[in-house]
């Protein structure tokens, strides 16, 4: 009640009350998705852990709840106020995800679960644990589980299609999951957003299917991975993450991994009529990428000696993986050659199409930034020409093309800056090489997972030092709501009235 | 024929004067009072003022021709106020009905409201300029007998086979193709073609010939007929974007070159693949900049004359085969061609062809008219009871301003020679003065001579 009051003084429809609101409802179902963990575990006999679990659930809904019902609902949402919720939010569900690690003991020190569960929500998929194997059901179907809400948007699908907060969904889906322009399917935004899910949810019981009819995986084993596969997250059950199943599931996940990197509203509008698929630009770029990506590493790996079958399974695998952020592997890319350790870091921060569950730069943004790029050149021989950049067969407007080249700029600089910042860190606490220290900062902005180096497909992340790990979990969530609902709170005017 | 006009813009004037030399009862409506008696004063018309879409304006120019008319054109510059005028002309009774209609989004369904017969000159004479890139170098170039027979036309260049010797002197030389110079075109008058003719160089020659011999005939006229990749267009004007856009439907590369910054940009948001410029045209450095060669050929299609003559003297300078310009006033169309412009089309003369070979539709198959000579070339049949049929060419007393030019019997197309016997059925074309085309008419229909 006090806390009402409080509130009230501050302001209880402006933008504290709008943060309180969406901070409270994402912890709710934070809280609600703990309890399913907590059931897994049950089922699996793992009592201690499932009351671990379950004791970190109660904990987050009832905090959540305490925000929910501190203010009233606010009945406009600010464009300002969503993105800065988004951001606030997912601070919070990120301390939040860290209990049921810390209650259960798998990772008792809390840079590690917090390092830990931001990877997990922000579908990174980089791993301090050295042998998930040893992880008891219950923890492993957790760290899944927080993968497979951020990939979609937790934020979208709480708000969006279970009305909890009924106010903004088109705002915080904007600053949740940002793209070209947020692509309606339906007039109210709320439908599309069921819709998208749907999809998501779909895909993933689909993948599940084929993964345990391939007969490599066990039940609990294809539910993880293909909560890891739609979410482009990454994070596995094994310690070689999917190099120790046979070619069969590797093929799967690589078809399931190339769906999650394209945008679900494509899907959407493909469920009738295939041929959309290959008439979508950006679709068209982000298939490029890939099969080029693709026939280089193939072509590279049967050269260094491997048969074609495994290289192409390999080059393919690997290019699909880096390209949609997911960080499966099948082989040790850090064990090659450095020009291909190039390819590999170019890869990375390349990203999917926009609307899917793939961070990086996105498809869409290199059309632009080629398109842009293409032009200029040209107005090199006709400085007097015409040349508009287009995007499926649309002009884009100049502004929106300043928003692109600053999005750009402000990714190259946080690649640069936290990279100086993570290498000297890491220097002056233990021993890292360059190749680590970049190819951590590029794979936690990127949200891939595994780097190169110390960091690489068969490492872990354990041995790098506590103010390294703040550092790259910061820079996993920038990298996930594609840097500006994080930059913005940082800015002074969004916090005065 | 009775016939009203409504507008007495560029089309509406040409084709007044056009029915008033070939015998029509013309009524022109024009709004403007003052532009209304300049057109009385200058024609043998009849002129009324008022809105001609209104049904009171078009009773009073029905009662003047008198009951019932046969035709009314509505040619002002707004669609809106033809396909009204249209629409009142349908329910006071006059059957055929012809609007000029700028905008195509208005095409559909203006049958319904009573227009017959919608043209646009700006769509017609994208089509003219697509034919005469493709056909770099002629300015002319008509099919006849379902494309068996063409009328090709060019201004004659130094080095062409026809200059010097009397037209007599030319056929006689047995050649195994076959070609007739019918009429040549010099500073606008028109001279139909004899046989101690002469061309001179800078004559706008038009001559027929069959379509195996088009080659042969360029290059008689003197045109390399090297066929133009790109094509160059300048100035901003509605005329502009139908070209292009007919252009790159014909696989061809276009360059767009206007000052003008915001047509520029809907240029280059309609069709990505055009080059667009934003620079002046008439500036020599920016043609220079684009290398023009015998491969190019540019359309200067602004609304200024003045512009488009200058930027096609400039690009023929600069070594391009083909320049064509749009011009408005029809008087500088004959004396500019052959100046630094090698054909000049004006949408409005186009629009009045149109027009007139409706018109003439009944008793005529076709009908060609020029944009710088007042003669028509037009295709018929010679009926039964035509007194010349049977006759040979030679024995037929034509008027001076006509002549035969080609004969099509039993589906076999030929050249007109003076020996050659027409038959009932035969399919004809006859180029002629416009005073003549009645007598023509008659002749080879038989009525009355």
């Amino acid at each position: 009640m006090k806390l009402t009051a409080a509130v009230g003084r501050l302001g209880r429809r402006g933008m504290l009350a709008s943060l309180l609101l969406i901070t409270g409802v994402t912890g709710i179902a934070v809280g609600l998705m703990m309890f399913l963990a907590a059931g897994v575990s049950l089922l699996y006999g793992e009592f201690s852990d499932a009351r671990a679990i379950a004791v970190a659930a109660a904990i987050t809904i009832g905090f959540g709840a305490l925000l929910r019902w501190s203010v009233e609902r606010p009945t406009t949402l600010t464009t300002r106020a969503g993105f800065a919720g988004v951001g606030i939010a997912w601070l919070m569900m990120s301390i939040c995800g860290t209990l049921p690690y810390l209650f259960s003991g798998a990772i008792p020190n809390i840079t590690d679960a917090f390092f830990e569960t931001v990877s997990g929500f922000t579908t990174t998929g980089a791993s301090l644990v050295p042998d998930p194997a040893r992880l008891s059901h219950g923890i492993l179907f957790w760290r899944s589980l927080t993968q497979w809400m951020g990939g979609m948007g937790i934020i979208v699908l709480f708000v969006a299609v279970l009305p909890l907060l009924g106010v903004g969904g088109m705002e915080l889906a904007r600053a949740e999951s940002p793209g070209a322009k947020p692509d309606r399917l339906t007039p109210r935004f709320q439908d599309t957003a069921k819709r998208l899910w749907m999809i998501y949810v779909a895909l993933t019981c689909a993948e599940i299917l084929l993964l345990l009819w391939a007969g490599d995986m066990n039940l609990f084993q294809a539910v993880n991975h293909s909560l890891t596969t739609m979410s482009t997250g990454g994070f596995g059950t094994e310690a070689t993450s999917v190099a120790g199943f046979g070619p069969y599931t590797q093929w799967v996940i690589i078809v399931f991994m190339v769906l999650a990197g394209i945008s679900f509203s494509l899907h959407y509008r493909a469920l009738l009529n295939p041929g959309r698929y290959w008439r979508d630009e950006e679709f068209r770029v982000y298939a490029a990428v890939v099969v080029l990506a693709a026939a280089w590493l193939t072509i590279a790996l049967a050269n260094y000696g491997s048969e074609w079958e495994e290289a192409a399974r390999h080059g393919l695998f690997t290019a699909v993986s880096l390209v949609t952020t997911t960080g499966f592997s099948t082989a040790d890319f850090g064990t090659w050659t450095p020009p291909l350790h190039i390819l590999v870091l170019i890869l990375m921060t390349v990203g999917g199409m926009a609307g899917s569950t793939a961070g990086g730069i996105k498809s869409f943004r290199i059309k632009i930034l080629a398109g842009t790029a293409l032009t200029e050149l040209r107005r090199v021989i006709h400085p007097r020409g015409m040349f508009l950049v287009r995007l499926r067969g649309q002009v884009v407007a100049v502004n929106f093309i300043m928003g692109i080249f600053s999005f750009f700029v402000l990714y190259m600089f946080l690649l640069g800056a936290g990279s100086v910042l993570f290498g000297t860190v890491e220097v002056m606490l233990g021993t890292t090489d360059l190749v680590t220290s970049v190819s951590a900062v590029v794979a936690a902005l990127g949200n891939i997972g595994p780097g190169l180096g110390e960091v690489g497909p068969t490492a872990n992340y354990a041995m790098v030092s506590a103010p390294g790990k703040w550092l790259l979990s910061l820079l996993m969530i920038v990298g996930r709501l594609e840097i500006f609902p994080i930059l913005v709170l940082f800015m002074p005017s969004v916090w005065r009235k | 024929m009775k016939i009203i006009i409504v507008g007495a813009g560029a089309v509406g004037n040409y084709l007044a004067e056009r029915f008033s030399v070939d015998g029509q009862d013309v009524v022109v409506v024009e709004r403007n009072p003052r532009i209304a008696e300049v057109l009385n004063s200058r024609l043998d018309v009849f002129t009324v003022t008022g809105n001609g879409a209104g049904q009171s304006t078009l009773k009073e120019a029905i009662a003047v021709v008198g009951d019932p008319v046969d035709l009314l054109i509505a040619v002002t510059d707004q669609d809106g106020v033809n396909a009204l005028a249209c629409h009142s002309a349908t329910t006071l009774g006059i059957r055929q009905t012809v609007a000029r209609i700028s905008d195509p989004g208005l095409r559909s369904g203006l049958h319904n409201m009573g227009v017959k017969v919608v043209i646009d000159p700006d769509d017609a004479t994208g089509e003219e300029l697509v034919r005469l890139v493709r056909l770099s170098g002629l300015s002319e170039h008509w099919e006849f007998a379902e494309g068996s027979l063409l009328l090709v036309g060019a201004i004659v260049q130094n080095g062409s086979q026809l200059l010097g010797q009397p037209l007599k002197d030319l056929a006689a030389k047995g050649r195994k193709r076959d070609f007739l110079v019918v009429a040549v075109v010099r500073d606008g008058e028109t001279i139909v073609a004899r046989g101690d003719t002469r061309v001179q160089e800078g004559d706008h020659v038009l001559m027929m010939v069959a379509r195996r011999d088009i080659r042969f005939a360029a290059k008689l006229l003197g045109i390399r007929t090297r066929f133009a990749n790109r094509v160059v267009v300048t100035g901003e004007s509605r005329l502009s974007r139908v070209a292009i856009r007919k252009l790159r439907r014909a696989w061809l590369q276009v360059v767009f070159i206007s000052g003008d910054h915001d047509f520029c940009r809907t240029v280059a948001e309609a069709d990505p693949k055009v080059l667009v410029l934003d620079d002046d045209p008439s500036d020599p450095k920016t043609l220079g900049r684009l290398d023009l060669g015998d491969r190019d050929a540019l359309l200067a299609l602004s609304e200024e004359d003045a512009d488009n003559a200058l930027v096609c003297m400039l690009a023929k300078a600069m070594g391009v085969p083909m320049a064509v310009a749009r011009l408005h006033n029809p008087h500088y169309v004959g004396l500019l061609e052959g100046r630094g412009i090698d054909a000049a089309v004006s949408p409005r003369l186009l629009a009045a062809g149109s027009i007139l070979r409706y018109v003439r539709r009944g008793i005529v198959h076709s009908v060609v008219t020029f944009s710088d000579s007042d003669a028509e070339a037009i295709e018929l049949d010679v009926a039964a009871e035509s007194p010349v049929a049977g006759r040979r060419l030679a024995d037929i007393d034509l008027p001076s301003g006509s002549l035969v030019g080609g004969v099509v019997h039993s589906r076999t197309p030929a050249l007109a020679r003076g020996d050659t016997v027409l038959r009932p059925g035969d399919r004809i074309v006859v180029f002629t003065l416009p005073e003549h085309i009645s007598t023509i008419e008659n002749i080879f229909h038989g009525e009355e001579t």
